[in-house]
C-alpha cells in the first residue's frame, strides 16, 4: 500500500492510495460520509422572531450551518453518561440576539454567540435571515454531535469520491502527428512535442475519450488501473480534511475489530 | 455492531450484522473471497431501510469461523496500515 498526498489545503486533501481494492476505498468513503461524527444545532428555542421568517425554517438554517467540531471534547448523546438528555459534555449552547435599527439588516452565522469558544460557525458569512426595520430575533439553539447517517447536517464532508488512476497511452507506429487529439482534450492532458504526441499530468484526465473518437487512426487508449484511487475529500469546515480521513479509518477499524471479537467467541 | 448467529456449522456460518451496511459487508465479502478455501461468501440486505444484512460464507476443507477470524485480521491489517501510512503522508505534506 502506497500513498501519495497530491494537494492538501486547508478544507480539502487530494491524494493517491495505490494497491488497495474498490470495497477498502468504497468502504472508507462510505464511513467518511455516514459514520464520522460532527457538531450541528440540533434543537431550537426560538424566544423572539418577528421577522417573515417562520421559526420552523429558521431552526432548519441554522441545522445546516457547519460548526468548528473538536471530537475530543464532546461525546456522542447515546454515549453519554447523561444518557442522551444533554449535558456539557455532549451539548452546547449558542445564542442569537439580533435586532435591526431603521435599516433592513441581515442575520449572519457570524452573529451566533457560543457558550464553548472552540465551536463556533466554520464560515460567519452565512446568511441567516434578512430583518426588516425594527424586526426582532431572539434564538438559543443546542448543537450536539451527530453522525450523516442519521441527518446529512452531521456531515463533516462536502464532497467525499475516488476516481481510478486514468492510463492514457498514444500508439507510437499509429499515430499520424495529426494533433486532432490535442485540441479535442478538455484537460490538455495531450500535447504536440514534436514529431510526437505525449502525455502530461495524466491524472487530471476525466475519462471522457473525447481523444479516442477525434483519433482517426486509433492510436489512442485510455485504460485505469484497477488498484488505485484518486482520493478528494472537501470538508465542509468542521474537521480538518487529513483529520478526517484519520478519523474515517480509525472508525473503521473499530467496527473490524468488534466483528473480530465475535469470530473470536465462536 | 451486534451480530447475531443465524446458522453455525463446520463449514457453513450464517449471520446477521445489526448496525452495518453495505460498507462493512463489502469489503468483508470481497477480503474472504481472496481466500483459496472460501466456496461462497455474501450477503444479502432484505429492505434497504427495515433489514440488517445476512452474511453467508461457506467454506471448503477448511473451518468457516477460522476463516472468517483470519479474513477479519487481514482487514484489520490492512486498515491499520492505511492509517499509518496516511498519517506519515500527511504530516510531511504541508498545507498550501
Amino acid at each position: 500500500m502506497e500513498i501519495t498526498i497530491i494537494h492538501k489545503q486547508s478544507d480539502a486533501i487530494h491524494f493517491l492510495v495505490e494497491g488497495v481494492d474498490v470495497a477498502f476505498a468504497n468502504a472508507l468513503r462510505r464511513t467518511m460520509l455516514t459514520r464520522l461524527p460532527a457538531m450541528a444545532i440540533d434543537e431550537v428555542i426560538v424566544i423572539e422572531n418577528t421577522s417573515v421568517m417562520y421559526d420552523e425554517m429558521l431552526a432548519h438554517r441554522l441545522g445546516l450551518i457547519p460548526l468548528i467540531t473538536k471530537l475530543d471534547d464532546y461525546n456522542l448523546p447515546q454515549e453519554c453518561d447523561c444518557e442522551g438528555k444533554g449535558c456539557s459534555l455532549c451539548q452546547c449552547t449558542l445564542t442569537l440576539e439580533k435586532e435591526a435599527g431603521d435599516q433592513e439588516t441581515v442575520v449572519y452565522s457570524r452573529d451566533l454567540s457560543s457558550q464553548d469558544p472552540k465551536v463556533v460557525p466554520a464560515s460567519g458569512e452565512i446568511p441567516i435571515v434578512k430583518l426588516a426595520p425594527h424586526q426582532r430575533l431572539i434564538v438559543e439553539a443546542y448543537a450536539r454531535l451527530g453522525t450523516g447517517a442519521e441527518n446529512a447536517k452531521f456531515q463533516p464532508v462536502a464532497t467525499v469520491a475516488y476516481k481510478y488512476v486514468p492510463v492514457v497511452s498514444v500508439d507510437k507506429t499509429k499515430c499520424d502527428r495529426c494533433g486532432a487529439c490535442v485540441e479535442a482534450c478538455p484537460k490538455k492532458i495531450l500535447k504536440l512535442d514534436g514529431d510526437k504526441v505525449s502525455t502530461q499530468n495524466t491524472l487530471d484526465c476525466s475519462m471522457c475519450e473525447a481523444c479516442v473518437q477525434e483519433c482517426e487512426s486509433g492510436a489512442i487508449t485510455i485504460d485505469s488501473k484497477k488498484d488505485s484511487f484518486l482520493f478528494k475529500v472537501e470538508s465542509s469546515g468542521a474537521l480538518p480534511p487529513d483529520e478526517i480521513v484519520e478519523r474515517a479509518a480509525d472508525i473503521l477499524k473499530e467496527r473490524v475489530r468488534e466483528a473480530l471479537e465475535f469470530a473470536g467467541s465462536l | 455492531m451486534d451480530i447475531r448467529v443465524i446458522e453455525n456449522s463446520k463449514y457453513v456460518l450464517v449471520t446477521e450484522i445489526r448496525g452495518e451496511e453495505h460498507s462493512f459487508c463489502n469489503l468483508l465479502r470481497k477480503t474472504l473471497l481472496e481466500e483459496e478455501s472460501v466456496d461462497f461468501a455474501g450477503y444479502m440486505i432484505e429492505h434497504p431501510l427495515l433489514a440488517s444484512p445476512v452474511f453467508t460464507l461457506k467454506t471448503k476443507r477448511r473451518q468457516a469461523n477460522v476463516v472468517l477470524r483470519e479474513g477479519l485480521e487481514k482487514m484489520l491489517a490492512r486498515t491499520e496500515e492505511f492509517r499509518k501510512r496516511f498519517h506519515q503522508a500527511a504530516s510531511q505534506h504541508e498545507t498550501e
